[in-house]
């Protein structure tokens, strides 16, 4: 009988217990046979349990375990609440008013903030409202109305960018939350863009995409102070979603192409290292208007609408690198 | 010439539907209708199929659910209009007017 060591001058290591590296092979010295872990090079997308109700223009917070998505478009306008434990998605308590294009932040299901959005009668507001998991609070009033923004952080430390105050033309207004009060930062670079997507937290984040009069391809980046150019996203697209923990580590995904692309909702991704965008596995279902929440190696991508534009349920887990242990029959 | 994909129309339940092994080895893709492409000739994309409890369709038979629905949809939003509305506000609301796609052999 040949040897591994013989053919290949090493030997492979006996472990009781999988490495989780993928391309590794061993000996499970448990189980007594060969193991290889098989490494994705890329993360990928699965279905995950679908909303109880479908809408676009809603935002999502938290992990991809735990996380809460709030308000959006049936239509129409709603102010529905679910809370989502790895699971199943359970109705939670509704927003105090229907709401779309609402933002937020926050770590869990029970740990967040929204702010700004639209309701039926005012096309900006500056209300914001925290949530732990079974009630809304009022929070502090924003200092400026805010719609169509984008927001990230954490319920205590959230920050606002973008909009357009008013219903005016946007202005790049930044505005952080501290747990008490609203300030107003350092604007943001480009001061025209609607329907970013952002991520990270108030000290070190990003925002992307968006529309300046079209899909947009811009990336801005917040160090805590004040906005810098990043290198622009491959594929321009208008309302995509993001996910991640810092302004080096950030997943883009859905949004809505230009239309010389052909499939709009092409379900795009891209993974952001701090420098630049690489194209990542395209989601499962291409969707804009998502809400989007986790990180960049376990996000999760909620509701939104394809073609249409219809409201859907559905939800994506995306997962990065996907590593499987296999066991062979080798021995 | 060979089918590089195949396609069939499922009801998305959530989790479980497509796993993570079959996400990374299949290449699925979801199209309006329920309609799904997975590789032709693959095992592992007819064992999906089973387990979903997949319609198989052709490539034409696809198209033409794809292309129904999808008109469907242009038709809605060419019926969905605010008064005052400028074209931009329009797509603000509703995202650019859906367009057709071509599906793959």
């Amino acid at each position: 009988m040949s040897e591994y060591k013989g053919i290949k001058g090493y030997s492979i290591s006996g472990v009781s217990a999988p490495t989780g590296i993928g391309g590794q092979i061993w000996y499970n010295t448990t189980d007594r046979r060969f193991q290889f872990a098989a490494s994705f090079p890329q993360g990928v997308w699965s279905t995950a349990p679908n909303l109880n109700t479908g809408r676009y223009y809603a935002t999502s917070e938290g992990t991809q375990t735990d996380a809460v998505m709030f308000g959006g478009n049936v239509p129409p306008l709603t102010a529905a609440v679910e809370n989502y434990n790895g699971t199943s998605w359970a109705t939670g308590t509704s927003l105090p008013v229907a709401t779309e294009y609402i933002q937020g932040a926050g770590a869990s299901s029970t740990s967040a903030i929204g702010f700004g959005g639209a309701d039926p009668v005012n096309p900006s507001l500056n209300t914001a409202h925290t949530y732990n998991g079974s009630a809304w609070t009022a929070a502090p009033t924003m200092i400026n109305p805010h719609s169509q923004v984008t927001g990230f952080g954490l319920e205590n430390s959230a920050l606002s960018a973008g909009s357009n105050p008013g219903g005016t033309p946007s202005t790049g207004n930044t505005e952080f939350y501290n747990g008490t009060a609203w300030t107003e930062l350092n604007p943001m670079l480009n001061t025209s863009v609607r329907f970013m997507a952002g991520a990270g937290v108030s000290t070190s984040g990003l925002v992307f995409g968006g529309n300046p009069l079209g899909p947009g391809n811009m990336t801005e980046v917040w160090d805590g102070t004040s906005w810098t150019s990043g290198a622009n996203k491959n594929v321009p697209v208008d309302s995509c979603a993001g996910a991640g923990t810092s302004n080096t580590s950030a997943l883009a995904f859905g949004g809505e192409g230009p239309s010389a692309v052909g499939d709009l909702q092409g379900g795009y991704t891209e993974n952001w290292n701090g420098t630049s965008w690489s194209a990542g596995t395209q989601m499962l279902t291409g969707r804009s208007r998502t809400g989007g929440n986790g990180t960049k190696a376990a996000a999760l991508a909620t509701g939104g609408d394809g073609a249409g534009p219809v409201a859907s349920t559905y939800t994506e887990a995306y997962n990065a690198p996907a590593i499987a242990t296999k066991t062979t029959i080798l021995s | 010439m060979a089918k590089t994909y195949q396609y069939c129309v499922a009801e998305n339940w959530g989790k479980g539907f497509i796993e993570i092994g079959e996400s990374a080895t299949l290449n699925i893709k979801g199209l309006p209708g329920n309609v799904w492409r997975v590789p032709a000739h693959n095992k592992n994309a007819n064992l999906w199929i089973s387990k979903v409890l997949g319609t198989p369709k052709t490539r034409d038979e696809a198209q033409a659910i794809v292309d129904s629905v999808t008109t469907q949809y242009q038709s809605n939003w060419d019926a969905d209009n605010v008064q005052g509305e400028t074209s931009e506000e329009k797509e603000d609301r509703l995202g650019q007017r859906p367009v057709l796609l071509t599906l793959e052999e």
